[in-house]
């Protein structure tokens, strides 16, 4: 597609088109779910849609035309502002990576194959390129649908002790191992090689030890 | 036929209760005739478990759906491949599996150690039957494959779709030979804690097993990668999944245990560690298996929730864990290392430092699976624990783990000096560098992806000098050819070489994995005759063409098929499918993805939807709409690979030699006490 606010237009129209032909793919019964969902993409379509002429809603009747040129002349940079980018698309696979998904249990919500899924996905393209950073993507998705849907614990409060512990716990047993190992070299050795060998004798038990370190290993 | 499965049951309960008893009573009491009669209840407790499972496959090929399991997993139409599967399709069924297998192991430890070992015997078999009467008091307590409905279906539900596939009829199985595997292992151990013999002979006598159990656990740990990668459609492999991770957790404290074996038997070091290890990684395995049938932690991969049976295995481990724990406290003494650390640069520190770094990741893992849990249990909130967690911690932990696995094979014993580090690490370190950089100039900015190929560059190089040092050495002495000489050099050293092997695969693995850095994606909605098209990192581009759609009846299910014509680089490059299969019986509709395999990337095509389902199947829309989402994965291929040489590797380090097959010593000079124990039976 090119740019401009023809973009915009033919994507969420494209959106739509995706979402019935994902409508279409479902169990009658997913159907209903399907639909409730679609109340996070009907407000997007209903602020770019022209009014419908004739209609009640504003008493737009008289003034049809000039709201029309009105939108013709004004759109365009609004709209160009909030086609999705490619930075805007990695701020919302940044968000969306950091969620768990709400229609599909144990799934991320970037792999979920739920046409619902998709939808909220679709819905977080389009507040990315409205200008919301991955942090306020992630807190509206959760304040619509529960903290349970968050997949990275947060790093504040109880979440905090998700990240502590692991590093804490390395270090520790790192810390262990080395007191441990310094204890070790401190304590007195074994009993001395008998001081009665020869140098010739030790440096023969040496290479006997070296080889038998080196000997397969079913010959020991 | 059927009948008799329960009956069995009952009485293999029955065998393994009067087994555990006259097993440690023997034991303790030096009486051979009560230890012969433990031991032969091994046998005829895993004779009885044939008889069940038998019986239950029976069910399933009789179609009796008056059995509840029978009837909640399989249907008229479902193929007799996977009716016989259906064993261990379900809890019930797969509990009786888990128990079968045990009891085979036990039997194989039973026959092997009919003349040696006999002082451990008694309770290496009085530790199986416990875990076996275990298993069958939750078997016929509260998962019993025999329950009868209330009343008989004419068809049964049918098998979740997603378990009708090669890949995941044959990952359970493989998990549950490698845990009930790492039973024997845990067996003796605790054999050596009762009787004080806790020098290395329990270890070498399980060195076999616990290969076999690794070599298990590993392949049906990719086993189920493959499958979800196949079957579940989102283009992953591993997603941290709650039970995908209870699978991880034995494996990463068995593999520790692998090496950390090495240092006790050469430097009489870590008895005590070795010693929690094992008995950690079998507490592990029966964890796995609570995770997984408890239904407690959210997975996709669980089965239904059943509070009663958690309570049961929480108990069983719990017993498990305080006797565990007071027998190596009991003994601790005895488990004084003799051995000492002479230096910090040595491979006795690499391998602790290997040891380290395998338990934390166990630690990280385990505290992230059960966050969750805890969470909610003490502030009653549940806080999520997703894969950007286990990916942050986990992976700083295998890059250092990858450098080990080049660092720990070569550097010296003892104490490495500067000579030494110099010998073995300098053409590994600057072909490591190079690799670095001409990937960095290539453009791959990646960090963590750049770490594992650099360090992946470097443990091959030092496995390959390892190679041809040895080769050459050997050819020289030996006055052979050098292909001969390498094959010599691994039969005569087949632990050594055999896991310097598995090291390749995995560094392979880890490479398949980094190459997750570098995917492709992009989605579209299309007609027949449109296309799409997506651009791999490797250069290539692939252009999708949407041919159509058709549909037609199968077995079990009906089929909406797409095509997409696949050209790369302008060059004809066949065609690929994804479909849609709507199962009858089970009312689901479930995805196929089409794949598309190179040597180092994967072109993968999921269908999401179809627009007008009934106008394809009416014949009125010759136009129909599709949703399709196309991945390039690079490297995934290689990670399968990566699997299959570690297998290599693995059966090769446990490979029985000549010599070993040979009588040891001690079966020369010691009389047959088992012919001992039969004289006391016939007196």
């Amino acid at each position: 597609m090119g740019g401009g606010w023809m973009n915009a237009t033919g994507r969420l129209k494209a959106l739509q088109r995706l979402h019935k032909a994902r409508l279409r793919g479902l169990h009658p019964r997913l159907k209903k779910n399907a639909q409730s969902a679609q109340a996070d993409l009907v407000p997007l379509l209903q602020r770019l849609q022209p009014p419908v002429p004739g209609s009640r809603r504003g008493g737009l009747t008289t003034i049809w035309p000039s709201v029309l040129l009105a939108f013709l002349l004004l759109a365009p940079p609004a709209l160009a502002a909030q086609s999705p980018t490619p930075a805007s698309d990695a701020v919302a696979l940044d968000a969306i990576s950091r969620l768990r998904s709400p229609y599909c249990p144990g799934l991320m919500l970037e792999v979920c194959p739920s046409p619902q899924a998709g939808l909220l996905r679709d819905s977080i393209h389009q507040l990315a390129a409205e200008g919301r950073d991955a942090d306020a993507l992630v807190e509206w998705t959760i304040a619509r649908h529960g903290e349970e849907w968050r997949a990275v614990p947060k790093q504040s409060g109880v979440g905090l002790w998700a990240w502590l512990l692991p590093p804490l716990a390395l270090l520790f047993g790192g810390g262990w191992i080395v007191a441990k190992l310094r204890g070790m070299r401190r304590a007195p050795t074994p009993a001395e090689p008998n001081s009665s060998l020869s140098a010739h004798e030790r440096e023969r038990l040496a290479v006997a030890l070296r080889e038998w370190e080196s000997a397969p290993d079913d010959e020991r | 036929m059927t009948g008799i499965g329960e009956v069995a049951l009952w009485i293999a309960l029955l065998l393994s209760v009067w087994g555990v008893a006259v097993a440690f009573v023997g034991g303790r009491a030096g009486r051979g005739d009560l230890v012969l009669s433990a031991e032969r209840s091994v046998v005829a407790v895993w004779a009885l478990l044939l008889v069940a499972s038998g019986s239950i496959i029976a069910a399933f090929l009789g179609n009796e759906y008056q059995y509840q399991y029978v009837a909640g997993y399989s249907n008229r139409e479902l193929s007799t491949f996977y009716k016989v599967t259906g064993l261990w399709a379900g809890q019930t069924g797969s509990l009786v599996f888990w128990a079968l297998l045990l009891a085979f192991f036990g039997s194989i430890t039973v026959f092997q150690n009919r003349r040696r070992n006999r002082e451990f015997m008694p309770y290496v078999a009085g530790v199986i039957l416990t875990v076996l009467a275990f298993f069958l008091v939750v078997i016929l307590f509260q998962s019993n494959p025999f329950k009868m409905m209330d009343f008989t279906p004419a068809d049964g539900r049918g098998l979740n779709p997603q378990l009708q596939n090669y890949w995941m009829t044959i990952h359970p199985p493989t998990l549950y030979l490698g845990f009930t595997a790492f039973t024997i292992p845990f067996a003796f151990a605790i054999a050596a804690l009762l009787t004080g013999r806790l020098d290395t002979r329990w270890m070498t006598t399980t060195r076999r097993w616990t290969l076999l159990a690794w070599f298990f656990l590993t392949n049906g740990i990719i086993f189920g990668m493959m499958w979800a990668y196949v079957e579940l459609g989102w283009g992953g492999y591993w997603f941290w999944d709650p039970v995908e991770n209870a699978s991880l957790l034995p494996w990463l404290t068995g593999t520790a245990y692998l090496h950390s074996v090495v240092i006790q038997e050469k430097r009489g070091m870590l008895k005590m560690w070795n010693v929690n290890l094992i008995l950690g990684t079998f507490l592990l395995s029966v964890f796995a298996t609570f995770l997984t049938r408890s239904g407690l932690i959210e997975s996709v991969h669980s089965f239904a929730q059943n509070l009663e049976i958690a309570y049961i295995f929480l108990g069983f481990m719990s017993v498990l864990t305080v006797g565990s724990a007071a027998l190596v406290w009991w003994r601790r003494d005895r488990l004084e290392s003799t051995g000492r650390l002479e230096s910090f640069v040595s491979r006795e520190a690499a391998f602790l430092l290997n040891n380290l770094l395998f338990v934390a990741a166990m630690f990280a893992v385990l505290w992230g699976t059960m966050f969750p849990l805890l969470s909610e249990g003490f502030t009653g909130q549940k806080i999520a624990v997703g894969p950007p967690f286990f990916n942050r911690v986990n992976i700083p932990i295998g890059l250092m783990l990858l450098a080990l696995l080049g660092i720990g094979p070569v550097i010296a014993w003892r104490k490495a000096t500067p000579r030494n580090l110099k010998r073995n690490f300098v053409t590994p370190v600057a072909v490591a560098l190079l690799v670095g950089a001409v990937l960095w100039a290539a453009g791959v900015r990646h960090t963590y992806a750049l770490l594992t190929f650099v360090l992946g560059a470097f443990t091959l190089t030092t496995v390959v000098v390892e190679f041809y040092k040895g080769t050459r050495a050997r050819a020289r002495i030996e006055g052979e050819g050098a292909m001969r000489a390498f094959v010599h050099l691994i039969e005569r050293n087949r632990r050594r070489y055999g896991g310097y092997i598995v090291h390749v695969g995995l560094v392979v693995m880890f490479m398949g994995f980094a190459g997750q850095a570098f995917d492709a994606e992009t989605q579209a909605a299309l007609r027949p005759g449109e296309s799409l098209e997506i651009a791999s990192p490797f250069g290539h581009t692939y252009r999708l063409t949407y041919q159509g759609m058709s549909w037609y009846p199968a077995t079990n299910m009906t089929k909406m098929v797409t095509s997409m014509r696949v050209e790369r680089d302008g060059e004809p490059a066949g065609v690929l499918t994804a479909e849609k299969r709507a199962y009858r019986q089970r009312d689901e509709i479930a995805s196929e993805v089409g794949i598309r395999r190179a040597w180092n990337e994967d072109l993968y095509l999921i269908l999401g939807g179809i627009d007008d389902m009934d106008g394809v199947i009416n014949g009125t829309n010759s136009r129909p709409l599709a949703t399709f989402r196309v991945l390039v994965n690079p490297l995934v291929p290689w990670i399968w690979l990566g699997g299959l040489i570690m297998a290599i590797g693995t059966l090769i380090a446990m490979w029985p030699t000549a010599t070993a097959a040979a009588e040891s010593p001690v079966r020369e000079v010691a009389p047959r006490p088992r012919e001992r124990e039969r004289e006391l039976v016939e007196v």
